[in-house]
């Protein structure tokens, strides 16, 4: 499969003042993964964790602090914000937004918050052509072509959910970045949601990111999931894999929180108290330390990289098998960039 | 035998709008006991939410009760007893904790409130016992806690002090409207951990309304299925998944990812809610239905009994 997008070391930072101190909310940490044409991958995390800051860089709404986004063979995060806007490949990557009815515009029809972009991205199309890309999109979502006189308050939540999805599609993207699509909707509505954009992808051969916190609706939809902990990927692999064999104590966690009526009355561990402040961590402590059941002494002097457990599977936890190895002991393991691993 | 707590009766209730009377609920019964968590499960719109608020007494005006009776301890709820009630016989947790908390007060202060209004407890005993209301949903150092306020805390935080205010008075029955919707799954599951273990602690009894039927499985003991303001099935938690009988229900269980292996497998629900307006059909599922025949839409819906305490209403339960 070839790569359509290509993160390399991609950090985000925001400067937050203290007093006189400048300090650092470091919310996206040096993530590298790619995404292949026509591939979804499922991006997984709790609500801080910097899903949304993720999918907000890629789609060059805001400016990296460092790292390099390959898309097309072409760096966007060297291409100032005014060009990209102005570029192809604006329409290339696009996003449906999380709440439908936040999103859409009051004062718009439905008809107009699907032709709004194409009038923008696409300036050389005339009116007719506009007016049957829109309708084209109507019907790939399953929206009847009556509704587009309708302004967002006359209209349900899938209705909503379905004109975010047309209005993103609509410019023809060739990656599209949906940021918890369903989280707003009853479990009826999401399945049908889900239904339809698995439906999509097949017909469009667009690829997904697909932001999410619920580990079940990225399991049925994605071929590959990453897992994000404050500003860092800790697993990533295939879907089944993950979810066959999760190896990250967080990974597990997040399977165990789902609900399912086969563990009724039974007590689960849980992850209890919240992730640990992203201002300013120490690099050499493992984010998830504090909150880990499984923690040890290494883990609080030693960041954990990013090892393959199985073909293609990832995870960043010392305890960690790498992939092929014999010896079942837990030996201290090499930091990955010696510098880094030792604590100054 | 528990003791049986509420005890709603053929409740049927309509909304007078400028457009129609709309028939949210109709013939609803349903009880709950002590030290039971019962579940109410749907889509949005079939009505749990105005269940919910007409239990509490906290109806909009346009809501018109037709028939049916609520007792609760075997005796009819009035509407002008409820204010002495709620809060402390019933509490209810909202749906989404920011917005149902005071922006600019203490969380401290607004479970004192509450205090204050049912317990003859004033001053320092009054800031002890909301600490302790605190210390009680295990929120970690209450006596900070206490003076935050809630734009401070997190989702997951604030929906603690939700339950810390509706158990201050240690009511009898609390009812939780979606308590975990907006949260991440992770909180999802310490907050349900949270009322499990409340309910067992103090034999108060719960109702927990959702739309999520896997959430329901977990944590209730019994659960009803509503669809467009009827209850079309009551079983216990644990003929779930495999023996449940209406086609709805089913639906809506395969409608769950965790229930589907791939995306094919998911099921969709075909059809949304019938208009509760003008004239309804027995069945309000009928044109949603796939084993629908032409006897449904004859005459008063019968109720199926599977079981001593799984009920369904409909005429062909798988």
């Amino acid at each position: 499969m070839k790569n359509l997008i290509t993160a390399r070391g991609l950090t985000k930072r925001f400067s937050v003042q203290r007093g006189l101190k400048t300090h650092w909310v470091h919310a996206v940490d040096d993530l590298n993964f790619s995404i292949g044409e026509g591939e979804c991958v499922g991006l997984v995390g709790e609500s801080g964790c910097g899903k949304t800051i993720l999918s907000r860089l890629l789609s060059r709404m805001i400016d990296p602090t460092s790292g390099s986004i390959m898309f097309d063979q072409v760096d966007l995060t060297k291409m100032p914000t005014k060009k990209f806007a102005d570029s192809l490949h604006r329409a290339q990557i696009q996003i449906v937004f999380q709440d439908p009815t936040e999103s859409l515009n009051p004062h718009f029809t439905a008809f107009q918050a699907v032709a709004d972009p194409l009038r923008r991205l696409m300036s050389n199309l005339s009116a007719a052509e506009v007016e049957e890309k829109v309708n084209q999109a109507f019907d790939d979502v399953g929206l009847p072509r009556a509704l587009g006189s309708r302004y967002p308050h006359q209209l349900s939540g899938g209705q909503k959910a379905r004109i975010g999805i047309a209005r993103a599609i609509a410019v023809e993207p060739r990656l599209l970045i949906l940021d918890e699509p369903t989280s707003a909707l009853d479990v009826s509505v999401q399945s049908t949601i889900l239904r339809l954009l698995g439906e999509l992808r097949a017909k469009r051969g667009m690829s997904y990111l697909f932001v999410t916190h619920d580990l079940e609706v990225v399991r049925i939809i994605s071929d590959r999931i990453l897992v994000m902990y404050l500003g860092k990927i800790i697993e990533s692999g295939p879907a089944n894999q993950v979810f066959e064999n999760p190896v990250h104590p967080y990974t597990k966690a997040l399977l165990a929180a789902s609900p399912d009526p086969a563990r009724r009355g039974i007590k689960t561990q849980r992850l209890e108290g919240s992730a640990s402040s992203p201002i300013d961590p120490d690099p050499n402590v493992c984010r998830f330390a504090g909150r880990c059941p499984v923690e040890m002494s290494n883990c609080r002097s030693v960041m954990p990289p990013l090892i393959e457990v199985e073909e293609g599977h990832h995870a960043a936890c010392h305890r960690a098998e790498p992939r092929g190895a014999q010896v079942t002991h837990l030996p201290s393991r090499k930091p990955a960039f010696p510098n880094s691993g030792v604590r100054q | 035998m528990t003791k049986q707590l509420l005890s709603v009766q053929d409740l049927s209730i309509d909304f007078l709008t400028r457009r129609g009377r709309v028939q949210a609920l109709e013939d609803v019964s349903f009880t709950v006991s002590e030290g039971e968590i019962l579940g109410i499960v749907g889509e949005s719109g079939s009505g749990k939410s105005v269940l919910s608020y007409s239990i509490m007494g906290l109806s909009d005006k346009a809501a018109n009760i037709r028939s049916g009776s609520i007792d609760f301890r075997g005796v009819p709820l009035k509407p002008e007893k409820m204010a002495d009630l709620r809060g402390r016989e019933i509490s209810m947790v909202f749906q989404s904790p920011r917005t149902a908390l005071n922006p600019i007060r203490k969380v401290g202060h607004q479970i004192e409130d509450v205090l204050r209004r049912h317990t003859p407890l004033r001053g320092k005993v009054l800031k002890s016992a909301a600490i302790e209301a605190l210390a009680r949903v295990r929120i970690p150092d209450p006596e900070r806690r206490y003076e935050a306020y809630p734009f401070e805390m997190s989702g997951g935080m604030c929906q603690r002090v939700m339950i810390a205010m509706a158990l201050a008075c240690k009511p009898a029955l609390l009812i939780c409207d979606e308590p975990t919707t907006g949260l991440d799954v992770t909180t999802q599951a310490v907050i349900m951990d949270l009322v499990r273990d409340l309910v067992a602690e103090t034999k108060m009894a719960a109702i927990l309304i959702t739309h999520d039927l896997a959430l329901a499985g977990e944590y209730c003991d019994r659960i009803a299925v509503m669809h467009a303001g009827h209850i079309v099935e009551v079983a216990q938690s644990r003929s779930f998944p495999n023996e449940l009988k209406h086609p709805y229900t089913e639906r809506l269980f395969a409608a769950l990812p965790s229930a589907a292996a791939n995306l094919s497998e998911l099921a969709i629900i075909p059809g949304s809610l019938p208009d509760l307006r003008g004239a309804l059909p027995p069945c309000r599922y009928i044109a949603r239905c796939e084993r629908a025949k032409e006897d449904c839409s004859l005459g008063p819906l019968p109720w199926t009994k599977i079981d001593s305490d799984h009920l369904v209403r409909c005429r062909y339960p798988k």
